[in-house]
């Protein structure tokens, strides 16, 4: 019995002061969101009617991105060319017209398709952009009867 | 520092390759007009006076389609006659026999006589004003024993498109 008390107090030595210091076991679980970048339109025109008398018509757009800069914003015509000219088309003929886009930034004749990059400053910013459509010539009594028409296109890439 | 780390590793694999597809949002806005078919009608002559010796009195009227059409060009008597021939007629009935000739030439017509009084054609669009005329004499001049009278007919020119 001597014995074992004596084995016991020196097994406590042993071990020593360890027993009363502080161990830590860790685990950990990342976790976070990613919000996606989108840009929504809204308030987009269902269509332009053209005056035949050459007077101006209006179609408006309306878009946001939930992003400061990095995007951008394409604007095209079906009907441009490779020389700047923009027609309301149907299979016998074409009708010239001018279009002036504010998009963005600034305001611009349309005469190639044209892309804006969205600097800074433009999270959650509302673009309310327009076009302004009208023929170059009025219709007249020797204009082909007929349906003319063209698409005007925005993309906004991100 | 090396957990912080490797566990932002951990959360862009878990959070994924989205970050670099680009994406598109786009809208159209179509646009047009519609030119209504129309045809209409110039300078018409308010009347021919139809000399009594036989010679041509000349009426003129111009015309513009802005798409494909027919023409139905008819003296009333004409019609009436049904038998090809044309006239003016009194109001007593009494009929003088007229010879009316068209002249349209952007259409193959140079005083050409009609003599069935009428022409119908499918016509193509053309972008030109089309000018023509009509000239009417009597088939025999009058003479001391014609009666009496004011002698009408109404030449009518239709375009149906």
């Amino acid at each position: 019995m001597k014995i074992f008390v004596q084995s016991a107090a020196f097994l406590a030595v042993l071990l020593g002061s360890g027993l009363s210091q502080a161990a830590t076991t860790t685990a950990s679980i990342p976790m976070g969101v990613e919000v996606p970048k989108s840009c929504t339109f809204s308030n987009v025109s269902t269509g332009i009617v053209v005056p035949e008398d050459g007077s101006e018509a209006v179609g408006n757009f309306t878009y946001s991105c939930n992003m400061d800069y990095g995007f951008t914003s394409s604007i095209s015509l079906d009907s441009i060319d490779q020389n700047g000219y923009a027609a309301l088309k149907n299979p016998n003929g074409q009708l010239p017209i001018s279009v002036q886009v504010s998009n963005l930034t600034y305001y611009s004749e349309l005469n190639k398709n044209e892309i804006w990059t969205a600097a800074s400053g433009f999270l959650n910013y509302i673009v309310n952009g327009y076009v302004k459509i009208k023929l170059r010539n009025p219709v007249t009594a020797i204009t082909p009867a007929g349906v003319y028409s063209d698409t005007f296109r925005i993309t906004l890439t991100y | 520092m090396k957990i912080f780390i490797k566990s932002a590793a951990i959360l862009a694999a878990l959070l994924g390759s989205g970050l670099t597809q680009a994406a598109n949002t786009t809208a159209s806005i179509p646009m047009g007009l519609e030119v209504p078919k129309s045809c209409s009608f110039t300078d018409v002559s308010t009347g021919i006076v139809i000399p009594e010796n036989g010679s041509e009195g000349v009426g003129s009227f111009t015309f513009q389609c802005n798409v494909a059409f027919t023409s139905e060009f008819q003296s009333e008597s004409s019609a009436v006659w049904g038998s090809g021939k044309s006239s003016v007629l009194s109001i007593s009935g009494k009929k003088l026999e007229t010879v009316i000739k068209l002249n349209l030439p952007q259409f193959g017509y140079s005083n050409s006589p009609l003599p069935h009084g009428w022409v119908w054609a499918n016509w193509g669009y053309r972008a030109q004003a089309q000018t023509g005329s009509i000239a009417i004499s009597l088939k025999e001049p009058i003479t001391a024993t014609t009666p009496a009278g004011i002698y009408i007919d109404t030449y009518k020119l239709d375009l149906y498109y």
